[in-house]
């Protein structure tokens, strides 16, 4: 938002404006990353734990290789017990997202940590003036209200929040509710721009987890049902950050300063009692972590040709962390980790945009440090101890664009991605980083003014795949991958606010060594969608947009295969005057689709508890139900 | 027609397996008769060579914190439950055990407990009886079984005991001099156990 938009790296790459957001499907923010090309996301854990991600045949976890941040600020969560990197966005109104840039890829020197499949910025404001009020209700037994407020005279980054929001859920074990605040400001001063934000977020939810194929197709369990225990959590977060953005002569600046707090709570169980018969295997994860830091973003005008663009930003985690085994009334009966992290990031970056004609290109570099403190209070099989490590990495980016005639650009990119090391696993003074080395080469062609096309080719390797084993914790090597695939699409604008986009991903992630695949990532992915922008009939205007989204059979551990999926979501927003009416339908044909796919071997009903069942079974997690959603609403 | 070439990803696919106990008729040691065997087993489990899981580091994490952390793990077929068998009776069918499609190469039976009787007759001329009623609760790993599990035919296993086998390597030396044969003679009684659960005594056999 204050930043002016960087020039695209990828014709697979996507900026988001408040109309395109209003025409997104989904009610979440979360959600509002689905538009990225590439991307899917698995929602196992309920509405309030981070999606799972995943990225051009990366299984990215829960944010573990796709870098997000919200106005400069690092969303991602190092070290986080449940998985690093993880990014939860919760927290955040879609109502205050404004604008997102979606990378997939990595191609420029500012991309930090946990920029390795792609990587992802949020704008945050208050698109309109006025009063904000709201409502809504649900098929899924979900009631809400907001409140916002933005003055007449101010800019977008001025503005109020408060919204709440309480839901039973469609099956068992998917309860959630939640209350969100915030509030900013925007002022001019001189030749600067200051803004300020503060965001509030607390949660309390539940998790229907996974359930057996077999059981299902038994009749013992409904597909959208629950096993007893099967988790839920509370999450909480609150955010602060300033932003200064200067301009002076050939320069242009931008700063920002952040402070968060967080608390996160997870109880889950996806295995019944199979490793732990007497108890369960159910285990209750908390995180307690405050964090902050800096960024420095400048920008030097050299010349209509050339530029100079640098940066350096840091920041700073500490963080309490446990894990332990509980029974089915929440009792702790096993502690298995306590442990504190400090853990402090620097970086340092500049690339240099030169112009030649119609050739543009941006070689750039970035050099980061990381150091990690590890003091274990607990940590089963390892037992207590310290640990400190300092790990740095080179990442050279390259990025290049050249126009080929009036209506075709060629993009091209290559470029190195990272992973800061999980603090858990460091070992005195050693802290592997992931690194993954990547290219792209795509072109889009503007055929005419109401149809655009786009297509191109990406690989990825990863000299020697590092994985975090929990259990262990410690840091496993599984050797190299590679990542080949391709995409293509296009977007027609057939007639005026109306915008159709087919998109195609395709990606083959394979273990060099033995060439089998990557397992979970998907393979292809295809995604249709029709979005009207803000069509006038009489005294309404329509927002409406639809999404279909076709996900391949991925590949899963063992030689198994995941079901394909197909889902198609709606959203429709009518506004008369001061009036909005909100429409969103998920799953509009009522498929029992399944977002996630496992198998394993678990026990929930065993009678005999002295020998589990061995045989792996099918596992999933059910993927959203259909849901009637009816928002209403004025803006004053 | 594109949705079906591209989603073409070949996984694996149930099966069900038929499981028959076969007692093998064949010569018992010289001078051996034996009136009870029966086996005390639980369930059986035919296992995927460890080699599909080549790209899998040697510590397997665990599904504490995310379905999928935890790997399928190399069992194809698995017939759970506690039986008791008749190591000299008729060919049992053992009822229908859930699997996968794909390569097989072990088996594991677990072996809980056994009831064994009869006589032996010494070098003298003597006749010992023996009776023997042993917790054994051991597993019997690594039976040999090559077979291809296929989702399009109906395949049966046969997991075939051979009484002799498994009392050859018995040493029928009554140590405490009673006369008969019992728990308590050690020797008797570990070579009973060591040849009951040894690999010559059992195989598995795909039909």
């Amino acid at each position: 938002m204050v930043e002016a938009a960087a020039p695209a790296t990828s014709a697979a790459e996507r900026h988001l404006d408040r109309e395109d957001v209003e025409a997104s499907v989904g009610t979440t923010t979360d959600d509002l990353l689905r538009q990225a090309r590439g991307l899917h996301q698995s929602a196992h854990g309920g509405h309030g734990k981070a999606y799972q991600y995943f990225l051009r045949g990366f299984d990215a976890v829960h944010g573990a290789d796709i870098a997000v941040d919200l106005e400069g600020v690092p969303l991602n969560e190092v070290s986080n017990v449940h998985g690093h990197g993880y990014l939860d966005l919760h927290f955040l109104p879609r109502e205050l997202v404004t604008g997102a840039t979606l990378r997939p890829g990595v191609a420029t020197a500012d991309v930090g940590d946990f920029g390795v499949a792609g990587s992802g910025s949020l704008d945050l404001g208050l698109a309109e003036s006025g009063l904000h009020v709201g409502m809504i209700g649900s098929t899924a037994r979900t009631l809400g209200a907001s409140v916002g407020y933005r003055p007449a005279t101010a800019g977008p980054g001025t503005f109020v929040w408060l919204d709440g929001t309480t839901s039973r859920g469609i099956g068992q074990s998917r309860a959630w509710r939640q209350a969100r605040a915030g509030a900013g400001v925007q002022k001019v001063v001189g030749a600067t721009e200051l803004r300020a934000f503060v965001l509030g977020y607390a949660g309390r939810f539940e998790s229907p987890g996974v359930l057996r194929q077999d059981d299902v197709d038994a009749g013992r369990k409904g597909f959208y049902d629950a096993y007893p225990g099967s988790g839920g959590g509370l999450s909480s977060r609150a955010l602060a950050a300033g932003v200064a953005e200067t301009r002076s002569g050939r320069w242009t600046s931008t700063t920002t300063i952040w402070a968060q707090l967080r608390a996160l709570e997870l109880r889950q169980d996806f295995t019944g009692a199979w490793e732990h018969p007497d108890t369960g295997d159910a285990t209750l994860q908390t995180q307690r972590s405050a964090s902050g830091g800096a960024r420095w973003v400048a920008r030097v005008d050299l010349g209509s040709a050339v530029d100079v663009r640098m940066g350096a930003d840091t920041r700073l985690d500490t963080i309490h962390q446990t894990e332990a085994g509980i029974d089915l009334d929440g009792a702790v009966w096993e502690e298995r980790i306590d442990a504190r992290v400090d853990e402090r990031a620097l970086g340092a970056w500049a690339s240099v945009p030169v112009e030649l004609g119609p050739w543009r290109v941006e070689p750039g570099a970035r050099v980061q440090g990381f150091q990690v403190q590890l003091d274990r209070a607990v940590d089963l099989g390892l037992g207590s101890g310290k640990a400190r490590a300092v790990a740095p990495v080179l990442a050279p980016r390259l990025a290049t664009a050249l126009e080929v005639g009036p209506h075709v650009t060629l993009l091209g990119s290559a470029g190195r991605g990272f992973r800061s090391p999980e603090a858990r696993g460091v070992e005195d003074r050693s802290a592997p980083i992931s690194v993954a080395d990547g290219g792209e080469l795509g072109a889009e062609a503007h055929v005419s003014d109401g149809l655009e096309l786009r297509g191109g080719a990406f690989g990825t390797w990863v000299s020697n795949e590092i994985r975090f084993d929990h259990a262990a914790a410690r840091f496993l090597t599984t050797g190299s991958t590679r990542r080949l695939g391709g995409f293509g699409g296009f977007t027609a604008r057939p007639i005026h606010a109306l915008e159709i986009e087919l998109d195609v991903t395709g990606s083959d992630g394979r273990y060099t060594a033995t060439g089998e695949l990557i397992p979970y990532a998907p393979r292809w992915l295809v995604v249709g969608s029709v979005a009207l922008h803000q069509a006038i009939t009489g005294p309404i205007v329509w927002t409406a947009g639809t999404r279909t989204t076709w996900l391949a059979p991925r590949a899963i551990p063992g030689g198994f295969a995941s079901h394909a999926s197909l889902v198609t979501d709606l959203t429709t927003r009518a506004r008369v005057r001061d009036t909005v009416v909100d429409l969103d339908i998920a799953n509009v044909f009522a498929t029992r689709w399944r977002d996630g796919e496992f198998v394993y071997a678990s026990s929930w009903n065993a009678t005999d508890l002295s020998d589990p069942p061995a045989l792996p079974v099918r596992h999933f997690t059910a993927g959203a139900p259909f849901e009637v959603r009816l928002g209403l609403g004025w803006v004053l | 027609m594109l949705l079906f070439v591209l989603g073409c990803l070949e996984g694996r696919a149930p099966v069900e397996v038929d499981v028959v106990f076969q007692p093998v008729e064949g010569a018992l040691p010289a001078g051996v008769q034996v009136d009870v065997l029966d086996l005390d087993v639980g369930s059986l489990r035919v296992l995927a060579d460890t080699e599909t899981y080549a790209w899998v580091p040697s510590l397997v994490p665990s599904a504490h914190a995310h379905p999928g952390h935890e790997l399928a793990g190399d069992v194809r077929v698995e017939l759970q439950g506690r039986r008791m068998l008749d190591g000299l009776g008729p060919v049992v069918d053992l009822g229908l055990a859930d699997g996968w499609t794909g390569d097989v190469a072990t088996a594991r039976l677990e072996l809980h407990a056994v009831s064994v009787s009869g006589s032996v007759t010494t070098a003298d001329g003597g006749v010992l009886p023996f009776a023997l009623e042993l917790d054994v609760e051991r597993g019997i790993s690594g039976i040999p079984v090559d077979a291809v599990l296929r989702a399009d035919i109906a395949q049966t296993f046969v997991l075939a005991f051979d009484p002799g086998a498994a009392l050859a390597p018995v040493v029928w030396e009554d140590e405490d001099g009673d006369g008969r044969l019992t728990a308590d003679d050690t020797q008797f009684v570990n070579t009973v156990v060591f040849g009951l659960t040894s690999l010559n005594a059992w195989s598995l056999e795909a039909e």
